[in-house]
Order: C-alpha cells, then structure tokens, then sequence
C-alpha cells in the first residue's frame, strides 16, 4: 500500500475550465455534470465574442471509476489527479463534490 | 457471492480496532476488499485471528461488487439476519451507485435501495487507504 497513491481523487481548477463539455461526453459513466451560460462581450472587432461562463462543476464520486479519461482529454488542464483519497461519505449525496469542493483540492501534484 | 467473516485488527490513529467483517463480495471489488483488508491487518502488525468467524458475531457488512437484481433478495436476507445492530460499509462504486453499470437492466443501482448504508467509500477499486479512511469514518459513528 503506498498512502502517495497518485489516483486518489481528481481536483478542478474552476478558472481554467471552458466549460468546453469534453470530459462529460468522455466519462464512461457520466459521473460529471456541468452547466454555463453563455457570456458576450463586444470587445469593438468583426462581432462580439461569446463565451461559457461556468456555473456549476460537480463529479459524482460514488459513481467515478477514476479511469482519469476527464483528465487526459481536458485541453486546458483544469483537472488532475489528487494523492489524497476522496473522503468516504455517510450519505450517499455526500459523495457528489461540487466545485467549491473540488478547486478546494488545487494545486494538485505536478504530473508525473 | 462470496461469504466469509474476517477478523480485521487495525491501528486507527494509532489505537487497535477491532473489526469482524462479513463481506458479501459480488464482483471484483471483493477481491479487493480480500486484498485491502489483509494489508490493514498486516500493517497493524497483527494477522487476522479468525478467518472464518460465526455469521452472528459480525459486525459490519461490507457490500464489495456489482449487485444484480437476481442477488438483491440474498443480500436483504443477509442483512436482516445480521440485526439491526449491523453497520453496513459500501466498498467500491458498484456497491454506492452501481458504478458503471447503474444504466445496466440486470444491476441495482445502489444498495441504499434496498439497505442502509453507513459510510460509502468511493472508488473502483478503493484503495487500502480509502478503506482506512471508511472504516475511520464507522468508528467515529459508534
């Protein structure tokens, strides 16, 4: 057993997050959920630019295989695996990290 | 379905706890709960005393796999003839949510449909020290 596991949870930084829906459509068990609203700014070029603000970020720990595919398809690298195992939960609902929780875990380790 | 009662000694914060376990090990995480378990009772420097324990002096119910709805009657039996006293640890995803079968019209889609659950540790498998991190989590209940 080796505590320095490197695939003991994953953690999201929430500012590097497009909102770009990659690793939902890859999660094997959609254990991932997220939901945006599109913001447009007009920053006085050809036409206004239009962006997804992130409002919510959550994955489903009871349901997470932790195969890290969330984590090798995201093209900004906004999630990573954490050492430290994800908090076993008395509640079922317990198990569902929402963003707050997850950016709690960032930095993670650099990647190896 | 596997069933066998192991006597798992481990050192919590330092402290021995002293756990009898049954596992009802459905699918591969029982396997893993096998492995995880003899691990905590190796790094607590004391083997496990008693393999094959009596089914009524345990403790906890570890639920460790995928539940199908042809075993879901099994495992409600199990649990009742238990008691009411029994702690019920959901190892592994399958056990929580059904992991990634939960779509899968053969698998229940979480124990806590047809048991109470205690502590939920999460993973596929959940490593030893998720195990630890669960059984902390049992103790700080009793």
């Amino acid at each position: 057993m080796n505590s320095d596991s490197a695939h003991g949870s994953i953690a999201l930084n929430p500012s590097d997050c497009t909102s770009c829906m990659l690793c939902v459509k890859e999660c094997p068990d959609k254990c991932i959920h997220i939901e945006s609203h599109p913001v447009v700014t007009d920053t006085g070029g050809a036409r206004p630019v239009t962006i997804s603000a992130l409002d919510r970020f959550a994955i489903d720990f009871g349901l997470c295989i932790y195969c890290g595919i969330c984590i090798d398809v995201c093209p900004f690298d906004a999630l990573a695996w954490v050492a430290r195992s994800t908090v076993p939960g008395q509640e079922r609902q317990g198990l569902i990290h929402e963003m707050d929780q997850l950016a709690s875990d960032w930095p993670a380790q650099e990647p190896t | 379905m596997t069933q066998d009662t192991t006597e798992v000694v481990v050192a919590l914060d330092g402290q021995p706890v002293r756990l009898m376990a049954f596992e009802a090990g459905l699918a591969c995480c029982g396997v893993e709960y096998s492995a995880a378990s003899g691990l905590l009772s190796q790094l607590a420097q004391e083997l496990p005393i008693e393999q094959f324990a009596p089914l009524d002096v345990a403790n906890v119910l570890v639920i460790s796999g995928t539940i199908t709805h042809a075993l879901a009657p099994a495992i409600r039996a199990l649990h009742e003839r238990l008691g009411p006293g029994t702690r019920v640890l959901s190892f592994g995803a399958c056990a929580a949510t059904g992991g990634p079968y939960w779509d899968s019209y053969a698998v229940l889609d979480g124990v806590d449909r047809i048991i109470p659950v205690d502590v939920y540790v999460p993973g596929c498998p959940p490593t030893p020290q998720a195990l630890i991190e669960g059984l902390k989590a049992l103790r700080a209940m009793a």
